[in-house]
């Protein structure tokens, strides 16, 4: 592979959303869970912190899980019970009709997606390339490999569609999110500001390629 | 709509544990210990049983200072007539393992 692809400056540009929201994301759980549940340990804040994610229906167990974990003392044990707790907490069991209809305790679903897909779209378009580069050259130079260039380029075509779906997704998924009234409404907030942010990165970032950097030759 | 399934061999642990003095109330960390299971299985047992009808919860409401209450938990008559029967089938299964394998140790 010649192109260039896995130039350290393209793979920095091409992961830097990613990494910086996952960086924000890790800041705002990192200092709600300090802020909130200051003078308790990390299992206890863990546990506050998903709790706090259970439905209405079922967080009379959740805070059970929480008394019952103030009173373990052994580190080990506090932690066994606090993983195993909040895994019952992020997936509490349903049945009887205790499964609340999605208007009255919506989970963060579109608040999830909004954040998360914008910064996977440049990797994915990244990786799509990398691969098809990989195994039969790029389908656009005569010195491709594939038996079906322009099946190639209707699938980069769909590739790069998908992409840009990805990258402007936050901002329809964040309004649903907001609109819906979901949990951790902060989330919609982050999804459609991250993929104005990226967007913009985006084109900025090609709008100085395409005009040759910063001396513009 | 409600499923009849059978109780798993997990929560046939905790019905038998709770029901060898029913009239106690237990704690959730009890629990554990007692059965040997993690949280992760005992409180989905313990939320289905009480979704059945066959646990009965509680508060604690003699708290002492600087805890929170915690949740107990007991079984219900249901409970206990469910406890009851296992009991009995699981005794005559050993039974039944006990009359089969007699034959062979008496041949051996």
């Amino acid at each position: 592979m010649n192109s260039g692809l896995l130039d350290p400056v393209i793979v920095g540009f091409v992961f830097a959303p990613l990494l910086g929201t996952l960086s924000l994301l890790f800041a705002l759980a990192w200092r709600q869970m300090r802020n909130a549940h200051s003078g308790l340990d990390m299992p206890d804040r863990l546990l506050a912190v998903v709790v706090r994610t259970m439905p209405d229906a079922r967080r009379e167990w959740g805070t059970a899980m929480l008394a019952e974990l103030g009173q373990i003392h052994d580190v080990a044990a506090r932690w066994r019970f606090a993983l195993g707790s909040a895994r019952v907490a992020l997936f509490p069991p349903y049945g009887n009709g205790l499964l609340q209809p999605a208007t009255a305790s919506p989970q963060p679903f579109c608040g999830m997606l909004a954040v998360t897909l914008p910064p996977l779209g440049l990797p994915f378009i990244y990786v799509a390339a990398v691969l098809i580069e990989a195994i039969g050259g790029s389908p656009f130079t005569p010195a491709s490999r594939w038996s079906h260039p322009d099946l190639v380029v209707a699938i980069v075509k769909l590739i790069i569609l998908l992409t840009w779906g990805c990258l402007v997704a936050g901002l329809p998924l964040g309004i649903a999110g907001w609109c819906r009234r979901e949990r951790w409404r902060g989330l919609s907030v982050l999804g459609m500001f991250s993929s104005l942010g990226i967007v913009g990165y985006f084109l900025l970032v090609m709008s100085f390629v395409a005009g040759g950097g910063p001396n513009g030759d | 709509m409600q499923r009849n399934r059978p109780p798993s061999e997990q929560s046939t642990t905790v019905l038998r544990v709770l029901a060898e003095d029913p009239t106690v109330w237990r704690h959730g960390y009890d629990l554990c210990q007692q059965t040997g299971l993690k949280a992760g299985s005992m409180y989905p047992i313990l939320i289905r049983l009480a979704d059945r009808g066959l646990l009965e919860t509680k508060w604690e409401t003699e708290i002492p200072a600087g805890r929170p209450p915690r949740h107990l938990y007991r079984l219900t008559e249901a409970g206990i007539e469910l406890a009851n029967e296992l009991g009995e089938k699981e005794a005559l299964e050993v039974k039944a393992k006990c009359v089969r394998l007699r034959p062979r140790m008496e041949g051996a």
